[in-house]
């Protein structure tokens, strides 16, 4: 069924453009669409000021009356130093500074509710200096099931690129950019929070029909399909369908590079700065992946269209975002094809169209649910794709990363700050807000596959989604389903992960090889009792006190006869030690000198825990042998072996000293 | 071509100071070893007793490397609290090098080569430091328009730029750093050249001025010069560099690879020496090098011709 809406969208987009008249792209809504805009505006390309108008279509679908509307005037965020936004990011995000020159906002010129087919107007309400959210009492309250229908007129004048939108030279990225309704939660009131420096966003599915106006030699990429074109004088206006979104994009610019395939019935539009032109095939090829992959684990990618768009390097503010059927990459003529930045950007934001775009969670109140599933699957597609250790640095100057390893990088470096599930603006600042929401949640989910296993994972991931698409999910549904679908209660672990600051590492504490052949004291076997020590001990006896004996005897032996050593019995003991905590199930690899293995599970209970064999020595101990609890804090003290191996360390070594004595050579050069 | 041919004897006159490449090599080599030594014993302190620390031998798992500057900080500010104190070191010592070298190769001298370098690098190490804050000057007062058209290209590169332009205002910067690197070089270079085959008397804003001189009357051959040796250089270490860099994975290959690599460090000193023999050879031939005003002889004292003494005549003496 699924396969067959892109037909019926591409037969109803060459038919209704003909008849001047909107398609209609899913004959089945998949989502409650109530909250539903009418939008004409157009674009001043030279001030870069939007005009427009809106007609909000809006029904209500909790159980309680609505008095009163609040809209999310996100623009506003960019109108002075007093903004909640400016105060708390001090003008600085993502490593993007902002132009304090060039300010923006978002004027609401007039509202009015339609009340038994009359225009009444609103009165606009603020609270406090920030005005990123208007209020208004409603003309007629809109009881349950009931609608409501608003009239807005607004202007909005872009800010220079900062913290996702703006404009910069003749580039345009126009997001958060129309008056917004709120989510209405019925007795809990409206959900519509200021714009805080580190939160995204929040709202309702519905149908947008936008009219866009347009200078006539701009290209024009945006949410949802454009069916129909019509150039009058220098300009162009574009008319614009999208369904079941919750969100609508777009972006203007006179120097897009425009290029379009088809994969598996979606049509891939990449609008690339000229300079970057070359990437396009990289920025195609990972979109692909993402539609491959995300069929196969999660659910086939709904929409006939997805738009991706290439900042230009003045505009990087904008790059890496997501809007349904829109996203944001990034990319420069330097990145070689062994740093995977621009490939990871576009696997990201094009995940957000499934956690984000179609499982609409609250991200001012739980971005983990979005960010971090999404940094999940990115990291796995990044891994299926292009190699676990490869997938970030593909052996650049013979380096390498891979993107699970990349994520565990925040998370280890303020692992225990702030807890996973908590409300944007609480963070302590935009550096554990990244670390929890992104890395950490990512990183949680990869120890909950580990310990699930991946196809159990998949059942659960699928069954979440959907459960939740086209929703509005919270922590509490992903706990309930994740429980339900593994079969057991999976809350002792998840919540404290996912509330908690608490941390784990795992680590070999001691381990313990006794021959036999040591036996001291009285032998009682003989008769009468002798004392063993009276005798020639034999050749190579050894007490192993502690693991660095253990360490100097397997060291001593290594040269000794094989057939020897098979016939010595040895008692040994391996302690693992569980630090921090977090209670999490681990796996341990021992190692025996006659080559044989055995793979110990320990539910993570108590600090530690011991094991004895008898038997051959242990030579080798590692403990998640696979790594799946990538959580661990440290990963470095999980083995434990007869042998050191000296050669990490001197190949590090050299590596350094290759960039010291390089730059000294070329000091020397140049004196 | 005069400085073609200078760059080839320039090679075998290098030969002659290969006393100077052993040196150059040999010092950045003890220096950065020792410099790191205490990150090395640290790495080794904490990565050889961990299985899990393998994949870092090949250049993986960097997360893990991470790790130690989490769990183990001493590690790394050990280990580079070392490396600014040896850069500062490095930038003396070259110096010193290059003055011997350089003076080895200028003055040929007789006997001790070793002695002769050391003399020679202790002789010329302060002319040589004031020759080159001198044209570090010259390099700000010259770099200044340069810069501006580079910044105004910047400002050009904006969306509408395809990739070709792109790249052609990349190459167009190049062109500014091989122009500024030529007067930095040139002007250091010849000074020094100057400065060693002079007897050093003359003045070092003079020599400043005739070896900067003479390398912006000779600009084709000094710019020749240093792209000629900038790439030779490059060369050397991107090509080596980018060949043995995914060997380090595995033990055998590691030795290779760090083997190849001071190979490579060994020949770029040896280039170093090469361009100091050729500047030398380019401008004692080009007539560049100092002549010392001849020393003006003493006038002849003409003598004027003494009038024969009367002869003395005895007195008659009569009986």
């Amino acid at each position: 069924m699924r396969k067959f809406i892109p037909v019926v969208a591409a037969a109803a987009l060459a038919v209704t453009a003909a008849a001047q008249s909107p398609p209609v792209l899913f004959q089945t809504p998949m989502s409650p669409r109530n909250a539903n805009y009418a939008i004409e505006a157009s674009l001043d390309a030279k001030s870069h000021v939007v005009k427009g108008t809106e007609r909000i279509r809006w029904r209500n679908i909790q159980g309680a009356e609505a008095k009163d509307a609040y809209f999310h005037l996100y623009y506003n965020a960019f109108a002075n130093n007093r903004s909640v936004f400016i105060s708390e990011s001090g003008g600085q995000l993502r490593g993007d500074r902002f132009d304090k020159l060039h300010w923006g906002y978002c004027r609401v010129t007039s509202i009015a509710q339609i009340v038994d087919g009359k225009s009444v107007p609103l009165k606009q309400e603020f609270s406090g200096e920030d005005r990123t959210v208007m209020k208004v009492d409603l003309a007629a309250p809109v009881p349950p099931g009931g609608e409501a229908e608003f009239e807005v007129a607004f202007e909005d004048q872009l800010p220079k690129v900062f913290a996702r939108a703006g404009y910069a030279s003749e580039f345009n990225m126009v997001g958060q950019w129309f008056p917004k309704l709120g989510v209405w939660q019925g007795e809990k009131g409206w959900n519509c929070h200021p714009y805080h420096a580190n939160s995204e966003f929040f709202s309702d599915f519905g149908v947008y029909d936008v009219t866009l106006t347009v200078p006539k030699d701009y290209v024009v990429g945006s949410t949802g399909v454009q069916w129909a074109e019509e150039a009058k004088g220098d300009t162009k206006t574009l008319k614009i369908r999208a369904e079941d979104v919750h969100d609508f994009g777009w972006t203007a610019s006179p120097h897009f590079v425009d290029k379009t395939e088809t994969y598996d019935g979606v049509k891939i539009r990449v609008l690339m700065q000229p300079v970057n032109a070359p990437h396009i095939p990289r920025y195609m090829d990972a979109a692909k992946k993402t539609i491959e992959l995300y069929a196969k684990w999660i659910w086939k990618y709904p929409y006939p269209q997805m738009t991706i768009v290439d900042p230009p390097a003045e505009g990087m503010g904008a790059a890496g975002m997501e809007y349904p059927m829109l996203i944001t990459a990034g990319t420069s003529p330097f990145m070689t094809a062994a740093l995977r930045f621009p490939e990871m950007v576009v696997v990201h934001e094009f995940g957000h169209n499934w956690w984000y775009g179609m499982e609409a969670n609250n991200e001012f109140e739980e971005a983990w649910l979005d960010e971090g599933i999404n940094s999940y699957y990115e990291t796995r597609i990044m891994d299926e794709w292009l190699g676990k250790d490869d997938s970030m640095i593909g052996g650049f100057a013979g380096w390498h990363l891979g993107d699970v390893q990349q994520q565990r990088v925040p998370y280890i470096s303020i692992p225990d700050v702030d807890p996973i599930v908590l409300d944007s603006w609480k963070y302590m600042n935009n550096g554990t807000y990244g670390a929890m929401s992104y890395g950490k949640s990512a990183i949680v989910l990869s120890t909950l596959e580990g310990i699930l296993g991946r196809p159990k994972m998949d059942e659960v991931m699928r069954a979440f989604f959907n459960e939740v698409k086209f929703t509005h999910p919270t922590t509490a549904d992903f706990l309930r389903i994740v429980s339900r679908e593994a079969g057991r209660d999976m809350d002792p672990v998840l919540k404290p992960l996912l509330y908690g600051t608490g941390t784990v590492d795992f680590k070999v504490a001691r381990v313990k090889n006794v021959s036999r052949e040591e036996t001291e004291g009285y032998d009682l076997t003989a008769n009468p009792p002798r004392l063993v020590g009276d005798e020639p001990k034999g050749k190579g006896k050894e007490k192993a006190s502690d693991k660095k004996d253990a360490k100097a005897d397997g060291k001593a032996k290594a040269d000794e006869p094989k057939g020897k050593d098979k016939e010595r019995v040895f008692d040994s003991k391996v302690t693992i030690q569980r630090k921090g905590e977090l209670v999490l199930p681990v796996e341990v690899l021992v190692t025996f000198k006659d080559g044989t293995t055995k793979l110990e599970k320990w539910d993570g209970t108590g600090r530690y825990i011991t094991y004895k064999y008898e038997g051959a020595e242990v030579v080798r101990v590692i403990v998640d042998p696979d790594t799946k609890i990538p959580m661990d804090l440290n990963l470095l003290n999980n083995g434990w072996a007869t042998k050191s191996d000296g050669l990490p360390a001197r190949a590090l070594t050299t590596r350094f000293r290759v960039v010291a004595q390089g730059l000294m050579v070329l000091i020397a050069n140049l004196l | 071509m005069r400085w073609i041919e200078a760059i080839k004897n320039g090679f075998l006159c290098g030969r002659r100071g290969l006393l100077g490449a052993c040196i150059f090599y040999l010092e950045a080599l003890l220096l950065s070893s020792l410099a790191l030594a205490p990150l090395a014993s640290g790495l080794h302190r904490v990565l050889d007793e961990a299985p899990t620390a393998a994949p870092l031998a090949g250049g993986a798992g960097l997360d893990r490397l991470l790790e130690t500057a989490v769990n183990q900080p001493g590690i790394w500010s050990a280990g580079f609290g070392t490396v600014g104190f040896a850069f500062l070191l490095h930038a003396v010592l070259a110096l010193l090098i290059t003055a011997g070298a350089t003076g080895l190769i200028a003055r040929a001298p007789e006997g001790s080569p070793w002695r002769a370098f050391w003399r020679d690098g202790a002789s010329l190490f302060l002319p040589f430091a004031g020759l080159l804050l001198m044209s570090l000057l010259l390099l700000v007062a010259v770099g200044i328009l340069p810069s501006l058209l580079v910044a105004g290209l910047g400002k050009a590169l904006k969306e509408s730029v395809s990739a070709g332009a792109f790249w052609g205002v990349i190459g167009a910067w190049a062109v500014i750093f091989l122009l500024l690197l030529t007067v930095f070089k040139g002007a250091t270079g010849f000074t020094q050249a100057r400065r060693a085959l002079g007897d050093g008397s003359e003045g070092l804003g003079r020599c400043f001025l005739g070896g900067a001189k003479f390398s912006l009357k000779k600009f084709v051959p000094s710019f020749g010069f240093t792209a000629f040796f900038l790439l030779l250089r490059i060369a050397t270490v991107w090509g080596l560099y980018m060949a043995v860099a995914p060997g380090y994975g595995t033990g055998g290959r590691a030795f290779v690879s760090a083997l190849l690599l001071q190979i490579a460090f060994a020949v770029q000193a040896y280039i170093r020496v090469w361009e100091i023999g050729a500047q030398v050879g380019y401008l004692k031939a080009s007539g560049g090098a100092y002549e010392p005003p001849p020393v003006a002889a003493p006038a002849p004292v003409i003598i004027p011709e003494a009038e024969p003494e009367p002869p003395i005549q005895e007195p008659l003496v009569t009986a």
